[in-house]
C-alpha cells in the first residue's frame, strides 16, 4: 500500500496544472471579502469547498484513467489488492487536499481573523468535506468510461450541486422550498455546518458533520467496487 | 450507462426513489432525524454492496423501531425492508413487517400508495431476474446440447470416415485375391502351356510370333506380380521395407536414412 501510496504522489506530482490551479484557486478566495454581520467568512468558505470538490475529482483522475487505457486490468493481474490498489490511492489524494486546506486556514486567519475557534471548527468541516469531496469522485468516476465525459458533465452538475447546496451565498437566503430538496446534497450540509458554527449551534454543526461523513461512507461504498469496463 | 440498466441498477434505483419519497414524508426539520435516515440508507448499501441483503436484516428492523421511537415518521424506513423481502421473496417476513407497519403507523390513502409502490416494483423486478434466470439455465442447456450433438456429430463422422476406409481396403484385398486366384491362375498356366510347348518343339524358339507371345505373357505375369506386390505393401509396410522400397523403387528412387533405435 505504501508503494502504492508514493506512487500515487509521484502520478500527482506529474500533473502540474492541477496542482498550480489547486494553488491559485484558494488565493483567489481569499481576494472575497468578509459578509457584513456575519461572524465568518462563510461565502468564501463555501466557494473553497467548491475549489475542493473540483480539486479531488482532478486529482481522481488517475482513476478513471487507469480503468480508461486498462492499468487496471493490468495491476489486476499483480499482487495487489483493489483494497490496497484504492487505500494508497485515496490516501495521497487526501494527504494533497489537508495540506490545500490547511495552506487555505492558515491564510484565512490572516486573512479575516476573529475568533480562532471558528477556523478551527471550520477547519474539520473542511476536512470532512475533503473526504466528502474525494469519495464522490471516486463514486461519480464509476458511470462513465472515459476522463473526458465524466468531467464534462461534472462541470454542470457540481456548479448546480453548488448553487442548491448553497455554497455560493448564505444559507438563510435559500428559499424553504428549495431546502426540501437541497438536504440531499452533500453540499448543503456543508454550508449548513458553516452557518451552524456562526449561529454558534455546535451541536447541529456536528449534525452535520455525522451526514457528510455519511455520505462519504455511501459513496465509498458504491464507489470501490472494482470495474474494469 | 448502458450497464447499470439491468435489473440490479433498476432496483439500485428504485430504492433510491423509495428512500427520496420517505424523505419526502418526513419533512425532516432538525438534521437528526436526517442523520437517522441517512444511517438506514448507509446499512441499506453497505448491505446491497457486500451481496449480503438478508443476513441479520432483523437487525434493521429493531433499529427502524428504535428509530421510530425518536421521531415517529421514521417508521416508514420500514419500507425499504419491505421491498429487500419482496424481491427475495420471504412473504412471511414481508406479511409481519406490513402488520408492525399498520400497528405503528395510522393508515393512510397516500400511505397505502406508498406501500404498494414499495412491494410491486421489487415484486415485478423479482418476476423479471427469475425469467432471466430461467432463460439463460434454457440458452445454457441448449448450448450444452449443441456441443454434445456436434460431439456425437464428429465422432459419427469419424466412424464412418474409419468403415468407409476399412470397405475400400477390403474391397482392395478382395479384388487383389480375385487378380491373384483368377487371371494370375490362368496366367501362369497359359506361360507353363507355353513353356511346355517350346520344350516339345524345338523350333518353337525361332517362330518370332511365339516368342513374341511368350514375352508378353511373362511381362503380363510379371506385371500382375508387381500389383499385387504393391497392394500388400500398402497395407503392411514397415519403416525398412519402406526404405527398401525407396532405394528399389523404379519409379522414385531416394535415400532414406534411418537413426536411432525403433521399437526394440
Amino acid at each position: 500500500m505504501t508503494a502504492l501510496f508514493k506512487l500515487s504522489l509521484r502520478r500527482i506530482m506529474k500533473q502540474r496544472l492541477t496542482l498550480l490551479l489547486m494553488i491559485l484557486f484558494p488565493l483567489a478566495v481569499l481576494l472575497i471579502p468578509k459578509t457584513d454581520g456575519l461572524k465568518f467568512p462563510v461565502v468564501s468558505y463555501g466557494i473553497f469547498g467548491l475549489v475542493l470538490l473540483f480539486s479531488a475529482f482532478l486529482l481522481s483522475k488517475q482513476i478513471i484513467e487507469d480503468r480508461q487505457f486498462k492499468t487496471i486490468k493490468r495491476i489486476a493481474a499483480s499482487p495487489v489488492t483493489h483494497r490496497a490498489y484504492l487505500l494508497g490511492h485515496l490516501g495521497a489524494y487526501f494527504l494533497v487536499i489537508v495540506i490545500q486546506i490547511s495552506m487555505f486556514s492558515l491564510l484565512a486567519v490572516f486573512r479575516w481573523g476573529g475568533g480562532s475557534g471558528y477556523y478551527g471548527l471550520a477547519f474539520l468541516a473542511l476536512i470532512v468535506f475533503g473526504i466528502v469531496a474525494i469519495s464522490f469522485s471516486l463514486f461519480w468516476h464509476t458511470f462513465f468510461k472515459t476522463f473526458a465525459t465524466s468531467i464534462a458533465i461534472f462541470s454542470i452538475a457540481s456548479n448546480v450541486m453548488a448553487l442548491l447546496g448553497g455554497l455560493t451565498y448564505p444559507l438563510m437566503l435559500m428559499p424553504e422550498s428549495i431546502k426540501r430538496f437541497a438536504i440531499v446534497l452533500p453540499t448543503y450540509w456543508f454550508a449548513y455546518a458553516l452557518e451552524q458554527l456562526t449561529l454558534d449551534e455546535t451541536l447541529n454543526y456536528f449534525f452535520a458533520l455525522l451526514i457528510m461523513a455519511g455520505f462519504a461512507i455511501i459513496f465509498l461504498t458504491i464507489g470501490s467496487k472494482r470495474r474494469f469496463d | 450507462m448502458k450497464n447499470f440498466l439491468n435489473e440490479n441498477g433498476l432496483f439500485y434505483g428504485f430504492l433510491l426513489t423509495l428512500y427520496m419519497i420517505i424523505l419526502g414524508y418526513l419533512k425532516p426539520q432538525e438534521p437528526a432525524v436526517f442523520l437517522l435516515w441517512l444511517a438506514s440508507m448507509i446499512l441499506i448499501t453497505i448491505r446491497l454492496r457486500l451481496g449480503k441483503s438478508l443476513k441479520w436484516l432483523y437487525i434493521d428492523v429493531i433499529l427502524v423501531l428504535l428509530m421510530s421511537v425518536y421521531h415517529s415518521e421514521l417508521i416508514m424506513l420500514i419500507l425499504v425492508i419491505m421491498a429487500l423481502l419482496t424481491v427475495h421473496k420471504h412473504y412471511t417476513s414481508l406479511l409481519l413487517s406490513a402488520v408492525v407497519l399498520a400497528v405503528l403507523r395510522p393508515v393512510q390513502l397516500e400511505i397505502i400508495l406508498i406501500i404498494l409502490y414499495s412491494i410491486s416494483v421489487p415484486l415485478l423486478l423479482s418476476i423479471w431476474r427469475d425469467e432471466i434466470v430461467s432463460r439463460t439455465k434454457m440458452i445454457d442447456a441448449l448450448r450444452q446440447k449443441t456441443y454434445a450433438l456436434e460431439n456425437e456429430k464428429e465422432s459419427l463422422m469419424a466412424s464412418q470416415s474409419e468403415l468407409s476406409r476399412i470397405s475400400i481396403l477390403s474391397e482392395r484385398d478382395r479384388i487383389a485375391q480375385k487378380l491373384h486366384d483368377d487371371l494370375g491362375h490362368e496366367l501362369t498356366a497359359s506361360l507353363l502351356a507355353l513353356r511346355a510347348y517350346e520344350t516339345i518343339h524345338e523350333n518353337a524358339s525361332l517362330d518370332e510370333r511365339f516368342i513374341a507371345l511368350k514375352s508378353r505373357i511373362e511381362s503380363s505375369v510379371e506385371a500382375l506380380k508387381i500389383l499385387l506386390n504393391k497392394q500388400n505393401q500398402m497395407n503392411t509396410m514397415d519403416l525398412n521395407a519402406l526404405k527398401r522400397y525407396s532405394v528399389q523403387s523404379k519409379i522414385s528412387q531416394c535415400s532414406l536414412p534411418i537413426k536411432g533405435i525403433f521399437l526394440r
